[in-house]
């Protein structure tokens, strides 16, 4: 077996078993003849392609022939959400550093990573729009890993719970650990979801275009009021890492306002049942942001205890698991009592 | 009907290929526009399968390689000509619309 084939049979190893028995051997061919001479790695391209249709294997056993549910509509409802807010969280970073001028929020190489990260979704957006689903996913993926290794190299930047300015670090990581949330459920929309074309088809494009338009403003205002654009700066720094139940209740206002925008906007246009779950997908993203920034605030980071610490990422973890373990239920609730939502074909 | 499995079954209305085969092909009758990548092939070959649409012809080892050749089935044939119909009919009335609007337009039209 040569190298190429060895690195080539590891990618098709993320196929599902079924998949494999049937294609495996037949696929290597392919892929091999579809090489040129002397190569030793697998193309971007071809590992992007088999990645992708590797996850849809997985996540969809009948991936392509499956109808287009309400589960596979909210996925993809969600991942526009999301390729949409993400952006707007950079745009806040940018705020966030111009607002606060020189000296007071020193601009680090890590904002900037971050921040770009974000922006990254602007482009996953366009690509999921122009119908190159594989492109976006892909896209989406890597930005996702890279939030995530940005946030562990932000965990690890100093020794951790030896002192407050070490704290801060954590727990800005366990802050922005919804960012990496958002991402999976964003990814995983794209590879799975129904195709974003007709999803923007069957809603509009001017109805489209009009939930865009409308969440980026509700967004962008909020942020340009929490942070004192037009008032006191110490006030806007403040504002960034001053953490309250009540502060951040209001804070997720204009995301719920966005919602509901959303919500009206799309009601009965998309396919039955497919807003109450896309809801429900974004619950564990809301809670975890909810959860990080009101029961993990920044002081309870500073314990001198690896047990307590442990604790704090576990139930990171773990309540937002509970809180969309309780969304399914909802939604199947709802659906018993609303009639049934019969999953429609999609042409 | 999304394109690739347009063309796919298009690749496949002139008798059996391989999957390698049906690749070289699709660029050929697409004039190098569309190029198939191994996952979104086999993804569209295992729906195509499940659908009756294409059926396995026979299979074959050269150079230690498996290859499987594909075929159209009856069903799979009438679905590309149902396909084809609704395609020409759009085709059709596109071009008497554009010949309408500025007869100039529907220069390379037949």
């Amino acid at each position: 077996m040569t190298i190429l084939e060895h690195r080539y049979r590891r990618l098709l190893a993320l196929y599902p078993r079924r998949h494999r028995e049937r294609y495996e051997d037949e696929m290597l061919a392919v892929l091999m003849a579809d090489s040129p001479p002397g190569r030793t790695r697998p193309g971007l391209a071809a590992t992007a392609d088999l990645v992708f249709h590797a996850l849809r294997q997985r996540l969809l056993p009948t991936a392509g022939g499956a109808p287009a549910g309400p589960w596979r509509d909210a996925a993809t409802l969600v991942a526009l959400l999301a390729a949409i807010a993400l952006p707007l969280v950079g745009l806040r970073g940018v705020l966030a550093v111009a607002v606060s001028g020189s000296g007071v929020h020193a601009v680090t190489p890590y904002d900037a990573v971050a921040v770009g990260l974000e922006l990254g979704w602007l482009v996953v957006l366009l690509l999921a729009l122009t119908g190159v689903r594989q492109a976006s996913a892909t896209l989406a993926g890597l930005l996702t890993a890279g939030a995530a290794v940005w946030l562990v190299a932000e965990y690890l930047r100093g020794p951790v719970y030896v002192d407050y300015a070490s704290a801060f670090y954590a727990w800005y990581a366990a802050a922005s650990a919804w960012i990496v949330a958002l991402g999976i459920v964003a990814t995983v929309g794209l590879v799975v979801g129904a195709p974003v074309r007709g999803v923007a088809a069957s809603i509009g494009v001017g109805r489209m275009t009009a939930v865009v338009v409308a969440s980026a403003a509700a967004i962008l205002a909020a942020n340009a009021y929490q942070l004192g654009l037009f008032g006191d700066r110490y006030r806007s720094f403040m504002a960034l890492h001053e953490h309250t139940v009540l502060g951040d209740a209001a804070r997720l206002l204009p995301y719920a306002g966005v919602l509901v925008v959303c919500g009206l906007a799309l009601w009965r246009r998309a396919v039955p049942g497919a807003l109450p779950r896309a809801l429900a997908l974004l619950v564990p993203v809301m809670v975890m942001r909810g959860y990080a920034a009101t029961a993990l605030d920044y002081w309870g980071w500073a314990v001198p205890s690896a047990a307590l610490a442990a604790a704090g990422w576990i139930g990171l973890l773990a309540v937002p698991l509970l809180a969309f373990a309780v969304a399914l239920v909802a939604v199947r609730v709802l659906g018993r009592r609303g009639g049934a939502t019969v999953p429609v074909e999609r042409a | 009907m999304q394109e690739p499995t347009f063309l796919i079954l298009t690749a496949l209305a002139d008798g059996p290929l391989h999957g390698y085969a049906v690749i070289e092909e699709v660029a050929r009758i697409s004039d190098g526009r569309v190029k198939l990548r191994a996952g979104t092939l086999y993804a569209a070959l295992d729906r195509l399968r499940g659908d009756g649409l294409i059926a396995v012809h026979r299979e074959e080892v050269v150079q230690t390689r498996l290859r499987r050749y594909y075929e159209l089935t009856a069903a799979g044939a009438g679905r590309l000509a149902t396909e084809v119909d609704r395609m020409r009919h759009h085709a059709r009335v596109a071009g008497q619309r554009l010949r309408r609007l500025s007869p100039d337009l529907t220069g390379g039209m037949a």
